[in-house]
């Protein structure tokens, strides 16, 4: 197959057509925007097995993910998509730039997970967006922002649980979507610690502030020792994983915004305009009145939030529904 | 013959419906509690679900209610060609739970409608209509905040179609479609009104008597049968 693009640490290989596409990692490492770059015998292997483990994970637990199957060791079998030209990047713990950028301490717990977007564009240097510029430069609609968003925090809230049954903290990571066909957005590129900071937990009471990192920083702050613990992290994914995860929930409140259906005729909104008016307010053009619901679930099942607003909170005929999730770290 | 009558918490007309039943058509009325799950078909030979403000109207006018046990025992009533009468927020049930087509929205002058309507009969060939005259024009009282009957221009096509139009009101009451008071399901067993027949049945009453002729009409198909 011919190769359709080929990154710092990946090759894809896709003929243009097919509805798959085959995802080969490779042993290069690089770090500040390839300023910093070699090649480490055998990281593609164990990147490719950490992806695997990751993604079929997430799949057991039907997130949409462009991960199908393995080919070979190093080579993934994946769905072909239109990629969105945004990292989503999603913090738990401070490290990184958003020390230097917001003067916190390394190691910080957030009270709520951070998520920051940035411009994939390397003229630029891949800006941070914020999410007014990513509406103005028309890279996702409104809609599908709140959905990224309710994805990237269920991912985040899956993958924090699991990690932290191998005593790893998931510091941080960066994700990317794509749409298929349909416009159904599906979590794509590589689940390794190339792109999450990963720091195991230190079990020395004496020292408790002390911690390991196990992640690509090892290869930017030249720590050494990056086949080492990759494989650690690899090793200690096949124990956790290998107990179906069965138990692990996504507890979540949710806001849920219900919209009278444009074009209807909407009583309320209409006399709350005239009530308003009458009062003063002369400035108030229009009210549309809808409904805003939190809900405390126990486990965000996949389409739980569809279902449910389609056999009881919405009428489909005359209303139409968002929602988001409210981030939340739960106890790690 | 055997009507039964539910009572959701918040409706308010199951007394009048077991009145004219039990009073004036010497019939039998069983009053059925939302919270069980009666095998309806051997109780009843007619279901009323009627009108009031069943759970408070809170989320939708008939929205909660078709969430109650008791909705299992309709359903399967439904399928098994059971008579059901839907009376003003029994009619919001119907559509709700997906037993009649279409939604019934907030009055387009987003008032509460308490008045006399004039309604044409449209279809004569129900269950529920057969004792009127097709073009007849009744008189029959409403009252409600939603019964903005609302359809979209296919499935108005599909409901004129198998004749499933069977009271339209004589003038724009409340922004309905194409001013349908009561439609039926296809298989004509099922009807829902906005207006309140139970409330004019007798002659003794202001807005009249020509609500008796449909609960006349379900006994002579009953007997017909």
């Amino acid at each position: 197959m011919m190769t359709y693009k080929e990154g710092k640490a990946k090759k894809l290989y896709w003929n243009g057509e097919s509805e798959t596409a085959q995802m080969e990692f490779k042993d290069a490492i690089t770090a500040f925007n390839g300023q910093k770059q070699e090649d480490i015998k055998g990281k593609g292997l164990i990147n490719s097995s950490i992806s695997a483990k990751l993604f079929n994970f997430l799949n057991s637990k039907k997130i949409k993910t462009h991960y199908l199957k393995q080919v070979s060791s190093q080579v993934a079998e994946v769905k072909a998509l239109q990629m969105i030209p945004i990292e989503v990047i999603i913090r738990n713990f401070a490290a990184g730039s958003v020390c230097e950028r917001l003067g916190i301490e390394e190691g910080h717990k957030f009270s709520r997970p951070i998520i920051q977007f940035h411009l994939k564009n390397d003229n630029l240097n891949d800006p941070l967006l914020c999410e007014s510029e990513i509406l103005e430069l028309k890279v996702l609609s409104n809609s599908d922002l709140k959905k990224i968003k309710n994805q990237t925090l269920i991912i985040n809230w899956l993958l924090l649980h699991v990690f932290s049954q191998a005593a790893i903290d998931l510091i941080d990571m960066k994700l990317e979507f794509g749409f298929d066909t349909n416009h159904e957005i599906y979590l794509a590129d590589e689940l390794s610690p190339d792109n999450m900071r990963l720091w195991l937990r230190n079990t020395d009471s004496q020292n408790p502030d002390n911690f390991k990192k196990l992640d690509k920083d090892r290869y930017r702050q030249g720590l050494g020792g990056v086949l080492e613990n990759y494989e650690f992290i690899s090793d200690k994914l096949s124990e956790v994983l290998i107990s179906p995860q069965d138990n692990l929930k996504t507890p979540v409140e949710i806001n849920l915004f219900i919209y009278p259906q444009a074009g209807l005729l909407d009583p309320s909104g209409r006399t709350l305009t005239s009530s308003s008016k009458q009062l003063g307010f002369n400035e108030v053009e229009n009210i549309k009145f809808g409904k805003c619901l939190t809900l405390k679930l126990s486990d965000l099942r996949v389409n739980l939030v569809e279902d449910l607003c389609e056999r009881l909170l919405i009428s489909p005929a005359s209303e139409s529904f968002e929602y988001e999730i409210i981030p939340s770290l739960g106890a790690v | 013959m055997r009507f039964g009558i539910i009572s959701f918490p918040g409706s308010n007309c199951e007394q009048d419906c077991i009145y004219i039943i039990e009073e004036v058509l010497n019939q039998k009325a069983l009053l059925l509690d939302y919270r069980t799950i009666p095998e309806l078909n051997n109780l009843i030979d007619c279901l009323i679900i009627p009108g009031g403000f069943s759970y408070g109207d809170y989320l939708r006018a008939g929205a909660i209610a078709k969430a109650a046990p008791i909705m299992k025992s309709i359903r399967e009533f439904a399928e098994n060609k059971g008579l059901i009468l839907g009376i003003c927020n029994g009619f919001q049930i119907l559509t709700e739970a997906g037993l009649l087509p279409g939604t019934l929205l907030s009055n387009k002058a987003a008032r509460f409608i308490c008045q006399d309507v004039k309604l044409k009969v449209i279809n004569n060939k129900t269950p529920f209509t057969n004792l009127y005259f097709e073009q007849e024009i009744i008189t029959m009282p409403i009252a409600h905040a939603m019964g903005n009957f609302t359809v979209s221009e296919s499935e108005l096509e599909i409901l004129k179609a198998n004749q499933q139009i069977v009271l339209e009101y004589e003038n724009d009451i409340n922004g309905s479609t194409s001013q349908i008071a009561a439609i039926c399901n296809k298989d004509k067993n099922i009807l829902g009104l906005m207006p309140h027949p139970e409330r004019c049945s007798e002659k003794v009453l202001p807005s009249g008597n020509q609500g008796l002729q449909l609960f006349q009409s379900i006994l002579k198909s009953f007997v017909n049968v």
